[in-house]
């Protein structure tokens, strides 16, 4: 009898946890009225002056709207007000006028006013924030010597509020692409008072104050975001309730749940599923403008000699990954990618064993048992570990070196690379706007997000030139100078292509957005 | 008369007697062995994958890391027997080499836990007293640490250290050491328990009246007769650490590419297990086959060793 109590007990403890304890990944919300996308890993921050991933970037172009965005109706990608009504240039684009919208309310009923986005933009360029994306708002005057710590007074830079409703931009020199840096996440607007208020736990959902056509809701950190419709949204309201973002990195359990009918889009593909799945109606591809590459940290030996950068990237046969992975992948040498101005195939590092051979020769290690085990690190992923296992093999070929691989989840392996990267390191690009300045700003010398310690003055001065020049063959001439630096002289970085998005979208999902800004904006969608 | 013939008849007996040769315990194990048929099948089957991951060189139809573009993701074919993984390379060569690997790690680490364990154990279960007392709440504190942070910790220290320059041995010593440093544990306490029970036998007294060295009583009189129950220990420890080496791989702290195990391969095969079976098939098949075999040689040689223990 006695026994029997104590097994009924257990049992009740263990039934009664059954029911407390919810069922992972359940969140009991309306089928109907919910879009399940996975994003496959936690977003590293949702602060959006200080991110720099896409992840952190889909749910924040979700939750966040700035002054413009895309028309991707427009096949020349042309721009259209956000929270813009109307902007304009002075005769020589060096200065921009906006006026906002009136009565757009933040998800606290609090009004969005131009002061917003100066604080927002203050924000990203004081040198306290320390944002990788600051070197954006460079071309406005003295926001350099601002972010630089040369200028302590903000109202010194080019950045004027020129009443509750209409800002004003004054920039060092013309820049043609301007609007399209105002489309990003690192420009959106931001309330000082919240930030104040909740320090870094800002983002968290019970603190956040967003504007967008949907807020934050629940962030059940590595499993799940829950973003809800903003009801006071001031344009169309999304037809739909709820987005769920599933952090799911595993991509084969992910496709398992989309077969269930538990996602709705998956939008990374294991490539080497791709030539079947590929095959399937819910199959979506689009080009994007996208770079995938190798940077060389060169202060670590022996990468700091530019002949063994040199060597190592006229080894790698590009053709042959992009064979691999069969998904459309276009081999890249050059650093502007394809589809975009200033693009040209044949700059960079071609293909050729025996002058790779020669080079790391001429380095001093003819001998190659010198060369110490070269380290390749990349973010876990299928897809990144089939590129580096075939750039590991391609290196003892064709260079007869030994390359160890080092993965690391994708949170730590951009502080990795921030602070101590490897000698290679695998590195994505993925164009913010649609200008060259976009892809080669990133490599100089006080950008944030170029992670190579490389920095040459010559490279410095042709982008900063090239920003400010309007006559197109001139701007050309000195991409593809600085192009030639950077991919034939100096070599700190190897190009290797330029990718194609694959995803999985399912049949019930209508009007989702496939673009070659790879932009994941949710608003328009429908479900059926 | 009638006095010889009993004589005789006592004779032909003793000569009987002498006669029949006398068997070693080992030798009496080794009959009882032979008559069971699964232990002598799988004992052949381990005694194969061991020469396959000794000559996989000669065996292997190409090199295991040997990238074909033109062959990615190949069903079986008659130029590749098992197909082709994601990189184009052949699966057979890598199954064979991936013996090699799993079969290595297996062993060198059993031998090495056995080393240390058996040392270990003898010490604290024959010296008895405090220092036993000590020696064993040193296990238990190292038993209690989950086996995997320890496993991690021993293998991320040891990756720091560096020690190997060849590629290959660097690739699986790092796993054989830290695994072994977790699987000694389990032998010391074995060793250290048969160490006592054989303390208390007449034949360790005698030694001990005759005055022999206590070092020389533990290996000539208390090893040999305690080594049945840690070989059958042994045979069951062997597929543990091919899992163990297969979850460490998986979790990326396991074998470095190219270089692969069976665990190796068969959490990439699961990758694409969707598409292209044949990848975690023919891996997983190679594991489960030699686990079997191990464990019904392990069964086998407990019989033999310690009849008693049988049908129990």
């Amino acid at each position: 009898m006695k026994a029997i109590n104590i097994l009924s007990i257990i049992l009740a403890v263990f039934l009664s946890m059954g029911c407390t304890k919810k069922k992972k990944g359940d969140y009991d919300l309306d089928p109907k009225e919910t879009f399940v996308v996975n994003i496959t890993s936690e977003p590293p921050s949702l602060d959006w002056n200080k991110s720099t991933d896409t992840t952190s970037a889909l749910i924040q172009d979700n939750i966040m709207e700035g002054l413009l965005e895309y028309n991707f109706d427009d096949p020349d990608l042309g721009l259209k007000g956000s929270l813009a009504k109307n902007w304009s240039p002075n005769e020589d684009a060096t200065k921009w006028t906006f006026e906002l919208k009136k009565d757009v309310k933040w998800i606290d009923g609090i009004e969005v006013t131009a002061q917003q986005f100066a604080d927002g933009w203050e924000r990203l360029l004081n040198p306290l924030t320390a944002s990788e994306y600051s070197y954006f708002l460079y071309s406005i005057k003295n926001a350099r010597e601002y972010n630089q710590g040369k200028i302590k007074d903000f109202s010194e830079v080019g950045i004027k509020v020129t009443g509750p409703h209409s800002l004003e931009v004054t920039l060092v020199g013309p820049q043609s692409y301007f609007p399209y840096l105002l489309t990003h996440h690192s420009t959106y607007p931001i309330r000082k008072d919240v930030i104040k208020k909740h320090g870094d736990k800002w983002t968290d959902p019970e603190n956040i104050v967003t504007n967008g056509p949907f807020r934050l809701k629940v962030w059940d950190h590595d499993k799940a975001i829950i973003l809800e419709r903003n009801e006071i949204y001031y344009g169309e309201k999304p037809k739909f309730k709820n987005i769920l973002a599933y952090m799911i990195p595993e991509m084969s359990t992910a496709i398992n749940l989309f077969d269930k009918g538990q996602i709705d889009a998956q939008l990374v593909l294991p490539s080497t599923e791709l030539p079947v799945l590929k095959k399937r109606a819910e199959h979506l591809e689009s080009g994007i403008l996208s770079l995938y590459y190798f940077g060389f940290n060169v202060k670590k030996k022996p990468m700091d000699n530019p002949l063994v950068r040199k060597a190592i990237s006229h080894a790698i046969n590009r053709n042959e990954v992009t064979k691999m992975m069969a998904g459309g992948q276009i081999p890249l040498t050059s650093w502007v990618p394809p589809g975009m101005f200033g693009y040209e195939a044949e700059i960079g590092t071609s293909f050729d064993i025996e002058k790779a051979n020669k080079l790391l020769d001429d380095a001093g290690f003819k001998d190659r048992s010198k060369l110490p085990t070269i380290t390749l690190g990349f973010n876990t992923n299928e897809n990144h570990q089939r590129i580096a296992e075939n750039i590991q093999s391609q290196l003892k070929k064709n260079l007869g070196i030994n390359v160890e691989l080092k993965n690391e989840e994708w949170k730590v392996y951009l502080n990795t690379i921030k602070m101590d990267p490897p000698h290679i390191f695998r590195m994505g690009w993925l164009a913010d706007y649609p200008d060259p300045d976009n892809f080669l700003n990133l490599m100089t010398s006080y950008s944030d997000n170029n992670h190579t310690q490389w920095g040459n003055k010559d490279f410095d001065e042709l982008i900063e030139k090239a920003a400010k020049e309007l006559d197109k063959g001139k701007r050309k001439e000195y991409y593809s100078t600085a192009q030639k630096i950077l991919t034939e002289i100096d070599v700190p970085v190897a190009p290797v292509f330029s990718s194609v998005v694959h995803s999985l979208v399912s049949k019930r999902v209508k009007n989702f957005p496939n673009n070659s800004m790879n932009r994941y904006e949710f608003k328009g969608i429908e479900l059926k | 008369m009638s006095s010889t013939i009993t004589m005789a008849v006592a004779k032909t007996e003793s000569v009987e007697i002498l006669n029949k040769p006398s068997r070693s315990l080992w030798e009496d194990a080794f009959i009882r062995l032979k008559k069971n048929k699964a232990a002598m099948l799988s004992s052949y089957f381990i005694l194969f994958i061991c020469l396959v991951a000794v000559f996989a060189e000669a065996l292997s139809p190409y090199p295991f890391d040997a990238q074909y573009m033109d062959k990615v993701l190949q069903t079986p074919t008659w130029q590749h027997w098992l197909g082709t993984d994601a990189l184009g390379r052949d699966l057979f060569s890598r199954i064979i080499y991936g013996a090699r690997m799993s079969m290595a790690v297996a062993i060198y680490t059993s031998l090495i836990s056995l080393v240390i364990g058996a040392v270990y154990g003898a010490i604290s279960g024959w010296m008895g007293g405090q220092l036993d007392s000590f020696m064993m709440r040193v296990v238990d504190i190292l038993y209690s640490i989950p086996t995997m942070v320890l496993l991690i910790l021993v293998k991320v220290i040891f990756d720091a250290a560096n020690i190997f320059e060849d590629p290959e041995r660097k690739a699986y010593f790092g796993i054989v050491l830290a695994l072994s440093l977790v699987g000694w544990v389990t032998l010391a306490r074995v060793v250290r328990g048969q160490v006592l029970q054989v303390k208390q036998m007449t034949y360790v007294e005698a030694a001990r009246a005759l005055g022999a060295n206590p070092f020389w009583i533990v290996i000539r009189h208390v090893m040999p007769n305690i080594l049945g129950p840690i070989v059958v220990l042994l045979t069951f420890q062997i597929p543990s650490n091919i899992l163990f080496e297969s979850f460490l791989s998986f979790i990326g702290l396991g074998l470095q590419p190219p270089f692969s195990s069976w665990g190796v391969l068969a959490s990439s095969g699961w990758q694409t297990m969707r598409s292209f079976p044949h990848l975690i098939i023919f891996p997983s098949t190679a594991i489960f086959i030699t686990m079997l075999a191990f464990n019904f040689l392990g069964d086998g040689l407990r019989d033999a060793l310690d009849p008693q223990m049988k049908g129990r």
